[in-house]
């Protein structure tokens, strides 16, 4: 068969059904509306989660900055104090090693400032006296090692040692029990750690420089002695001046110097840098737009007889006007003043807009079917002042049309705001609170047939002249050029009140996601 | 205030292009409207597609969500109703395709028969609207596409995603069946001198 020849046989059935007609069912129009309205309740449910995501993201980039901030400053300070911490506990343990001339029966004397087991001056007893002596050597303090020698003053490892034990000298270390004194000429040298080594050639010499012990001359025996010929303690009796010796470097002193010099002048810039940001931008005023969506969640309708029309049991608009969801949208200026380092306080005046859409099936009569309004909480619900009014207004059917209620508001916002970051790229978290006067609101019917009608605040109004809102939001600004700002506000609001007045029987406390785009200029 | 002082009354007042421009902005009045205006003719377009009234109620609800949410898109360029029919023609061969899926076409053999002589004019659409719903379900798409939307066989192998010659097949035994059909309705003329409706 040819495409393209369509024979009499297809063109009479063609013929025969143009033109065709029959009626569809009574309810295929509700369902298709009810598709609609669902169709737009999954979008501006879409929309609002993305507006959450938005502010969730937000917030949770700023708790991750804020982290990693935090976590950033505590490293360098785990860093300072870990390396104050190593030098401690390297000192009590520094290796301590001898001139190289070790030997296997080497004594081990000990040093310590305490005055427990001493016996000061009383030394009648040869043994006692140098096994007090000893006993004050701290093994955590001085390291004599004195291999196949005499022991001064005839005095033999095992008794110092036992001494040592006896005595019960703490190990505790105190810095001032390492003096040692040289005679004559003699070098005197104090090990910054505490720490020394005497070595069996009569000089007192440290080779680990981690310790910060390093060499000196001097003849530990003539010290011992002249100790022990003056009866005296000789680690009180004498003090000297401690001696801290730098670490010893092969890099050329002159270049260290000037490398300290650099690293100086580099960290005094930084400082200047901070100084001069800490004082740069700290006034400001700044212009925006914010565009968002809003949603009802815990609106709830529930009328009384005496604020509502009779026929009011009939009519589901307060509570789809309560409930329903929108966009939000404001501008306005503001002024900002950055108090401290880090904190800022922000306020200023904007206009807010609030519209949303919802399916009325009534329209509302008024002088007997002279003025048709269309269904709105502005005309089903009144205070007391207005019953005698409105009283003759009654509810007709009619077939749904779409209604756009837009809700308009002065705001006055006062946040405070934390600086995670102040570079030219800034990030802030802010949070207040915003005084809202209600200014107005507009009904606006789709249908053709039906005006527009507009309600300012005051009695008439089924909404509160003022309202309290909180804040909570991030700032994330780009500087560019020294005086201006770019800024993108994701934020969050929340009525603290009921929006509508508390004798019409209507809760409704929207809460808003928006998105904000502020050009901000600063003075200073 | 009557039902139709608000929807009906003014949406046969508005022009093709007022009632495109309100559904545009999403005007409940003149979505309604669009639909007063071609439900009628659109439940006739899923009737053949279909075998129950329910089913092409369905198809309908279906098929004017999508032009409302599609009219944004329509740039005019065809007549308003060619551009809905061609909506619920493809919102019908979604929902015919799933079917097709259990109930593959095959390849039948192309029998040619000699055209009817009777005119269709003297049978009522509803008559000819059954014998359709009472074809297979292959040959009453093939046939409703080839035969009264006029697409080729080429076409609407690619619409179905079957080759050519199952479509001619499937369109072949359609004819047979329906000229069949139609000789018994002729008879039966020539005997009653009346189509039974």
């Amino acid at each position: 068969m040819n495409d393209m020849e369509r024979r009499k046989f297809e063109d009479s059935f063609k013929d025969a059904f143009d033109g065709a007609e029959m009626h569809p069912g009574e309810n295929l129009w509700t369902n298709i509306e009810l598709d609609l309205e669902k169709a737009a309740r999954d979008k501006a449910t879409k929309r609002i989660f993305f507006y959450q995501m938005l502010a969730a993201a937000s917030v949770t980039f700023a708790l991750s900055v804020m982290g990693i901030g935090y976590y950033m400053i505590q490293k360098d300070d785990f860093g300072n104090s870990t390396e104050l911490a190593s030098r401690d506990s390297n000192a009590p343990n520094t290796a301590i090693k001898s001139d190289g001339s070790a030997n296997e029966n080497s004594e081990v004397s000990s040093l310590s400032d305490t005055n427990t087991g001493f016996d000061s001056g009383s030394g009648t007893d040869a043994n006692s006296t140098n096994s007090n002596l000893n006993s004050t050597l701290s093994s955590n303090s001085i390291v004599t090692e004195q291999p196949n020698r005499p022991r001064l003053n005839g005095l033999a490892t095992s008794e110092a040692q036992n001494s040592q034990e006896k005595s019960g000298i703490s190990n505790i270390f105190h810095p001032d029990a390492l003096d040692q004194s040289g005679s004559g000429g003699e070098k005197t040298s104090t090990v910054a750690s505490n720490t020394m080594v005497i070595g069996d050639d009569g000089l007192t010499s440290t080779t680990n420089v981690t310790s910060g012990v390093y060499p000196s001359a001097g003849g530990t025996d003539k010290l011992a002695n002249s100790v022990y010929d003056r009866q005296l303690p000789i680690f009180y009796a004498v003090k000297q001046p401690t001696l801290k010796f730098e670490e010893s470097s092969t890099t050329d002193p002159g270049m260290l110097l000037l490398a300290k010099l650099a690293d100086e002048e580099r960290q005094y810039a930084e400082k200047d840098k901070d100084e001069k940001n800490n004082k740069s931008e700290r006034l400001w005023t700044s212009v925006g737009f914010a565009a968002g969506g809003f949603n009802s969640i815990n609106a709830s309708a529930s009328p009384t007889p005496s604020n509502s029309l009779a026929a009011l049991s009939n009519s589901t608009v307060p509570d789809k006007q309560a409930k329903a969801s929108g966009v939000a949208y404001s501008y306005g200026v503001n002024l900002g003043a950055r108090i401290s380092k880090r904190w800022v306080v922000q306020g200023g005046v904007n206009y807010l807009t609030q519209s949303s859409d919802y399916t009325a099936t009534n329209v509302v009569t008024v002088n007997d079917f002279r003025t048709l309004k269309a269904e709105s909480v502005n005309d089903l619900f009144f205070s007391q002042p207005q019953s005698a009014a409105r009283a003759d207004n009654k509810l007709a059917t009619t077939t749904p049309y779409s209604v756009n209620n837009n809700v308009q508001f002065f705001s006055v916002p006062v946040q405070a705001g934390y600086l995670l970051v102040n570079k030219k790229f800034g990030v802030m978290l802010n949070g207040g609170v915003s005084t809202d006067l209600f200014l107005r609101n507009t009904i606006t019917p789709e249908s053709g047939s039906l005006d527009k009608t507009t309600t300012g605040r005051g009695e008439a109004s089924p909404y509160r002249s003022v309202n309290f809102s909180g804040l909570m939001g991030t700032e994330l600004s780009y500087r560019f050029g020294q005086h201006y700002r770019v800024a993108l506000n994701p934020g969050v609001r929340y009525p603290l009140n009921n929006v509508y007045k508390s004798d019409i029987g209507i809760e409704s406390a929207p809460l808003t996601f928006d998105v904000g785009l502020r050009f901000r200029y600063i003075f200073h | 205030m009557s039902k139709t002082q608000n929807g009906p009354i003014i949406g046969y007042m508005l022009s093709e292009t007022e009632l495109i421009e309100g559904c545009r902005k999403g005007s409940r009045v003149s979505q309604k409207a669009l639909y007063e205006r071609y439900c009628r003719k659109m439940l006739v377009v899923c009737l053949r597609y279909s075998k129950t009234t329910a089913e092409a109620e369905d198809i309908v609800q279906e098929g004017f969500v999508k032009v409302f949410h599609s009219i944004k898109d329509f740039r005019q360029e065809s007549k308003l109703e060619t551009w809905i029919t061609r909506i619920m023609v493809n919102t019908a061969l979604n929902v015919q395709r799933k079917k097709l899926y259990l109930y593959p076409m095959v390849d039948v053999t192309e029998i040619v028969l000699p055209e009817p002589e009777m005119s269709l004019s003297r049978i009522h659409f509803t008559q000819l609207l059954e014998m359709i719903q009472a074809l297979p379900q292959g040959c009453q798409i093939v046939f409703n596409l080839f035969a009264i939307e006029g697409y080729s066989h080429k076409e609407i192998a690619e619409m179905l995603e079957i080759s050519e010659g199952t479509s001619k097949s499937q369109f072949s035994r359609a004819k047979s069946l329906l000229q069949a059909k139609l000789l018994k309705e002729s008879n039966y003329y020539e005997r009653y001198g009346e189509a039974k409706i």
